[in-house]
């Protein structure tokens, strides 16, 4: 049987091989999606790690366990070595090292050498195997035994030697920390050492934290307090390190569960306490986790049906084509089960076949995915690391079940036909398709409007869910999908009315070529069916795809620009008499302002514009009766903001110039925010008192109301006691700095920096004057790390994959429909050549139909695609925005991507078309009458 | 008796991936205007063959084919085209009328092809009640009996007035009572319209309608009246 079936396949080649490219997508999109779910997590677990490494100056994950107080060798130190020693590896990640830090003390000191330029108290520790991370750059090592005299040997680090003053060869005694043996400690420093390897995570705390410390030999150390039975006072640390790198994402939840059990172990027993710094970070990365996983897999739901609609369709076609054969078969006695065998091997056979291609092809869509940096763009970044995981394996299995399924399912029907069934069914005409017959399409889509009907109803809820990092409701993306859908299916219903319209109206006029086509078209609707639909949907979801991304991108760049309020933001460290006036509460605060002249030089030099901008949130605002929490004013320069600020001009009823233009009137102008309307009732011309406590007040004149001002949210969202994000009221007076420098003197201020491109120069400047800043916001690095960001970049990745896929299907169904088009009627282009049809009249009739049936496909996919961002992109959309979200949604349709896609949809008509046109001309008409015996 | 179509010398070989085949060899025909001449032969005798090239579907690939004394195998593909469209009417075995025309449309489609002035559908409608099938004229094909079919073929063959109508095996795909039927409305044409028919047959009980026989064997012509 498989030797029949196979030369079965290699005669209906074409068929095949497009079952087969429909096969070898679902496999290597069902495969990808968990490869590049996991190698996406994979990434930001790393990152998570890193960045907190990078943020914290310390190594994240590390166990802590904590031992105060008294012991003797065979009492709870031990106890509780060996139970870290034991239990450390259940993890089940690498652990680096294991650190124990044991504290002998701290005190006053003496110098024998009777000095005051050093620091007196010091801190003396034993670190386990210091030895082996260290490098003596001066003296010796401690040495394991007290000197004669009792001494204890230390060694020192070179910042701490700095740090502390203290001289090599120096010896010291300690004024009260005294030895298990009642004496007083005495240290002699004999070497000064630095770190062998400056990432060594062994140095469990930040290098600062040592500089006053001295470390004496751990051997020497247990000597003296654990081992022996004297009950002595014991304070340690161990430090567990596990290799974070080596953690993958599947051991997250192990990991969390035996964190969990340590944690109860450590605290319950007595003298034991324990932290850790991965816990947070491992839930917050649980919650990315689900987000991702849910996105990922809600935004691969379409591609995957239409993926399995296609196989369905295209070996209907092509048991539509055997039906002759079936029929043949099963009048000489073949039984239902034998074709349906028959059609069963040739359909395991094609997903066997897939497998084998499908698998090495997942791995090439994943490093595209990972590249993907917006829809249809692409960067390089570094490839991702792929693993094939038991996921992988399952997902394969699914999609090789469901493609078996579809392509075994239409059998059940064909295979009752016989010979006699089958003449009479193909005299019959061409009947409306099930989905119909049905009202299928509409129904989809009422229930995809319903649902987001139900959405819009709960916005509020889905809002505050993906606040709390939660994931959007699949549900959503499914009813987009929908309406996808049925929008498309509806289309296709009014499409057959419309050319009807047309023919109607003008088959008097037309050519011969012109009106066969029409005839064709209007009179074959089955058969395009196939094709029209799968244009529809290829061009509807490319449509969508493309504006969905580009307004999750666009919106999150101009948020993150609008919330930044220019290129880069700077705020100096400030000098002032902050301790003094803490002493003397009556001394005015007085702050030194740093060289301005250094910003100002930059305009030119990289610089597009600078300006000052003092943001003031500790101010008195009188608004109605009372006093106005949560009012932030913003001191400003009305010209040079304007140049420098970042503001979408559409975002106000005017030009937001006219605004500081009217401000620039008079110099006790401000601008509030609306809500100081919608709340207080006030008016233009109003008047609002601005002051610090104590100090003189500014009469605020009200020049204009903003809803929108760069850098400023008019709601503030914060956790509430339950949990919950409450959104408050934010209050925005923006006033000329001038007048508050009069009122209040000079304090800090921001400086906003428009650059004309890199922003390096800012960063040159900062090294160059050794500039220490309290604030320092680039938004082209922040834009880098949010397109870096797993949940974004997937989606545009996946908006992307998905995009390309129905493309090939298209084309694929395309050609399909084309060629069996033209075979079917070879004997009806003989009779028209016979007639006296021109070739390239016949050439024309063909592109009229192609046209027509193209041209009304995709504008129609246009048309739906469109429709489906407007209607469901403003709740998409929620699962991007955080809690610093504050534009309003704009839906993105760029001419650019709409070129890209008429330019590869462009391509692949005219791909076709000379696909066409070399069959056709391969065609000759005598024979073509011949063949068309029947 | 005029002869519309001379045929000298006519040769035809086709070249297959197994070796040349020689369809026709030699051929010297002459069909007289206005009458019914008949062309006969087993299958692969090259009736066919030959049919086509005197109707401009095929070019032989050796001898000419005068029509009216003009050269058509000299002639290039547009001109033939041409020719086929406006002097040249086709009736096959296999019906070959387009399936999702109604009869009615077929022919008008015919007219139309030849930019016919005039109303289309009353000159169709004309040519369905010359063959007896204007009740039938808002059928599609499918929906209608094969001697039906080719009735329509045969209206929409000659509803542009063509000087010649080549018909290949009308009647084959027929019963001989329904074939018969078939073969009376060509003679009927030529009497009353005036038509030129060539028609290709391997049933020899038609013979004797014919005004000219011709016969074919292996290529050759054997024998001729």
């Amino acid at each position: 049987m498989l030797r029949f079936v196979i030369q079965k396949m290699l005669n209906k080649k074409w068929m095949v091989l497009s079952l087969l490219i429909g096969n070898i997508l679902l496999i290597s999109i069902a495969a990808a999606n968990p490869l590049y779910t996991n190698a996406v997590l994979q990434r930001t677990l790393t990152t998570y790690f890193s960045n907190y490494v990078a943020e914290n100056n310390r190594y994240p994950m590390t166990y802590v366990v904590r031992f105060g107080g008294l012991s003797n060798k065979d009492a709870a130190v031990e106890k509780t070595l060996d139970h870290i020693n034991e239990s450390m590896y259940d993890m089940g990640v690498p652990v680096l090292d294991m650190v124990g830090s044991y504290s002998v003390g701290s005190s006053q000191t003496i110098s024998d050498l009777d000095r005051t330029d050093r620091r007196s108290v010091i801190s003396i520790n034993a670190l386990t195997n210091l030895n082996d991370h260290i490098e003596i750059v001066a003296g010796t090592y401690a040495s394991p035994e007290k000197e004669e005299d009792g001494s204890i040997q230390v060694v020192v680090s070179e910042t701490g030697l700095q740090e502390m003053g203290m001289l090599l060869g120096e010896h010291i005694t300690y004024k009260t920390l005294k030895d298990p043996d009642d004496n007083y400690i005495k240290i002699h420093v004999v070497g000064v050492f630095k770190n062998k390897d400056d990432s060594d995570p062994y140095w469990v705390q930040p290098p600062g934290s040592y500089q006053y410390t001295v470390f004496m030999n751990e051997d020497l150390y247990s000597d003296m307090y654990l081992n022996g039975n004297v009950v002595k006072s014991i304070s340690a640390v161990w430090y567990i390190l596990y290799d974070y790198t080596a953690l993958s994402v599947d051991q997250v939840r192990h990991v969390m569960n035996t964190v969990t059990d340590f944690n109860d172990y450590y605290s319950n027993v007595s003298n034991l306490s324990s932290f850790n710094y991965f816990e947070v970070l491992l839930n917050n990365y649980t919650n990315t986790m689900i987000k991702v996983r849910t996105t990922f897999l809600v935004m691969q739901i379409p591609v995957l049906i239409l993926l399995a609609a296609f196989i369905f369709m295209v070996s209907k076609q092509m048991l539509d084509m055997e039906q002759g054969e079936i029929a043949v078969l099963k009048s000489r006695g073949a039984s239902k089960k034998q074709i349906i065998g028959i059609y069963f091997v040739q359909s395991a056979v094609t997903v066997l076949i897939s497998i084998f291609i499908g698998i090495p092809l997942s791995f090439l869509l994943v490093q595209i995915l990972g590249s993907a940096n917006a829809f249809l763009e692409f960067v390089s970044r570094k490839s991702l690391k792929l693993q094939m995981s038991m996921d992988t394996v399952l997902y394969v299995l699914a999609a090789a079940v469901l493609s078996v399924l579809a392509m075994v399912i239409p059998v059940f029907r064909h295979s009752n036909v016989t010979i006699v069934n089958h003449k009479q069914r193909k005299h019959r005409k061409s009947d409306a398709p099930f989905w119909q017959k049905f009202f299928l399409d509409i129904i989809i889509l009422l229930i995809s409007l319903y649902g987001l009907y139900n959405f819009n109803a709960q916005k509020e809820y889905i809002s505050q869910m993906v606040l709390q990092g939660k994931a959007l409701d699949p549900l959503l993306f499914l009813s987009a999908s929908l309406f996808i859908l049925g929008a498309g299916l509806f289309a296709l219903r009014i499409i057959p009315l419309l050319s009807k319209l047309v023919f109607v109206l003008f088959k008097k006029q037309w050519s011969p070529a012109l009106y066969t086509s029409f005839v064709h078209i209007t009179r074959n609707r089955k058969q395009q069916g196939f094709i029209m639909v799968f244009l529809i949907m290829t061009i509807a979801i490319g449509v969508f795809n493309a504006s969905a991304a580009r307004t999750i991108n666009n919106n999150d760049e101009q948020n993150l620009y609008y919330t930044t309020g220019a290129d880069v933001v700077i705020q100096e460290r400030w000098e002032s008499n902050a301790t003094l006036v803490a002493m003397d509460p009556d001394l005015p605060l007085e702050y030194r302002e740093p060289d301005y002249g250094h910003y100002s030089s930059l305009v030119g030099n990289g610089a597009d514009s600078v300006t000052r901008v003092q943001v003031e949130k500790d101010l008195i605002v009188n608004a109605g009766s009372g006093v106005l929490k949560d009012a932030q004013v913003m001191g400003i320069n009305t010209k040079e903001f304007g140049k420098t600020a970042w503001f979408d001009k559409s975002l106000l009823p005017e030009h937001w110039y006219n605004y500081l233009n009217a401000m620039a009137q008079n110099s006790n102008a401000i601008l509030v925010s609306s809500n100081f309307k919608d709340n207080y009732g006030y008016k233009i011309g109003d008047v609002i008192n601005i002051r610090f406590s104590g100090e003189s007040t500014l009469r605020g004149i009200i020049y204009g109301f903003v809803d929108y001002w760069p850098s400023y949210s008019s709601k503030i969202y914060t956790k509430d006691f339950d949990g919950l994000y409450k959104e408050n009221d934010n209050y925005l007076i923006v006033a000329h700095m001038s007048t508050m420098q009069q009122l209040w003197g000079i304090r800090p201020y921001e400086v906003w920096i428009k650059s004309t491109g890199s922003t390096e120069f800012i960063y040159d400047m900062l090294d160059q004057y050794n500039i220490d800043t309290t604030k320092m916001i680039d938004t082209s690095a922040e834009l880098v790390k949010h397109k870096n960001d797993a949940v974004l970049q997937g989606t545009n990745g996946l908006l992307t994959v998905g995009f390309i896929v129905a493309l090939v299907l298209c084309t694929v169904g395309f050609l399909i429909y084309w060629i069996l088009s033209i075979r079917s009627r070879e004997l009806q282009f003989g009779i028209f050549r016979a007639m006296g049809m021109s070739m390239g009249e016949i050439i024309a009739m063909l592109l009229n139909e192609h046209i027509f049936i193209s041209g009304t496909s995709i504008a129609a996919g246009v048309l739906v695609g469109l429709l489906a961002s407007k209607l469901f992109m403003p709740l998409i959309q929620i699962a991007y925005s955080s809690v610093d979200y504050a534009l309003p949604l704009r839906i993105v349709n760029e001419t650019s991507d709409g070129i890209r896609l008429a330019v590869i949809i462009g391509l692949m008509v005219v791909i076709c078309l000379l696909i066409l046109a070399w069959i056709i001309r391969s065609m000759k008409i005598a024979q073509a009458l011949k063949l068309g015996e029947d | 008796m005029e002869n519309i179509i001379v045929a000298k010398n006519v040769d035809r070989i086709f070249h297959t991936p197994s070796g040349d085949f020689q369809a026709l060899k030699d051929i010297n025909v002459e069909i007289p205007a206005g009458k019914l001449t008949i062309l006969r032969g087993r299958s692969g005798s090259g009736k066919t063959t030959l049919m086509n090239i005197l109707g401009a579907l095929d070019k032989p690939t050796g001898g000419s084919v005068l029509l009216e004394d003009k050269d058509i195998v000299q002639l290039d593909e547009n001109a033939r085209s041409k020719l086929r469209r406006n002097d040249i009417g086709f009736v096959f075995q296999s019906v070959a009328l387009i399936p999702m025309m109604t009869a009615l449309e077929n022919v008008e489609f015919a007219l139309r092809m030849t930019k016919y002035k005039g109303d289309l559908s009353a000159r169709a409608m004309e040519c369905l009640k010359l063959v007896g099938l204007s009740q039938r004229a808002y059928h599609l094909p499918q929906e209608l009996s094969g001697g039906e079919q080719q009735r329509v073929a045969i209206a929409r063959a000659i509803a542009h007035r063509p000087k010649v109508l080549f018909t290949d095996e009308p009647t084959g795909a027929l019963d001989t009572v329904t074939g018969l039927t078939v073969v009376k409305i060509f003679k009927e044409l030529t009497s009353q319209e005036g038509v030129t028919i060539v028609m290709t047959t391997h049933d020899v009980g038609l013979m004797e309608l014919g005004d000219k026989v011709y016969e074919l064997e292996g290529g050759e012509l054997i024998h001729g009246e």
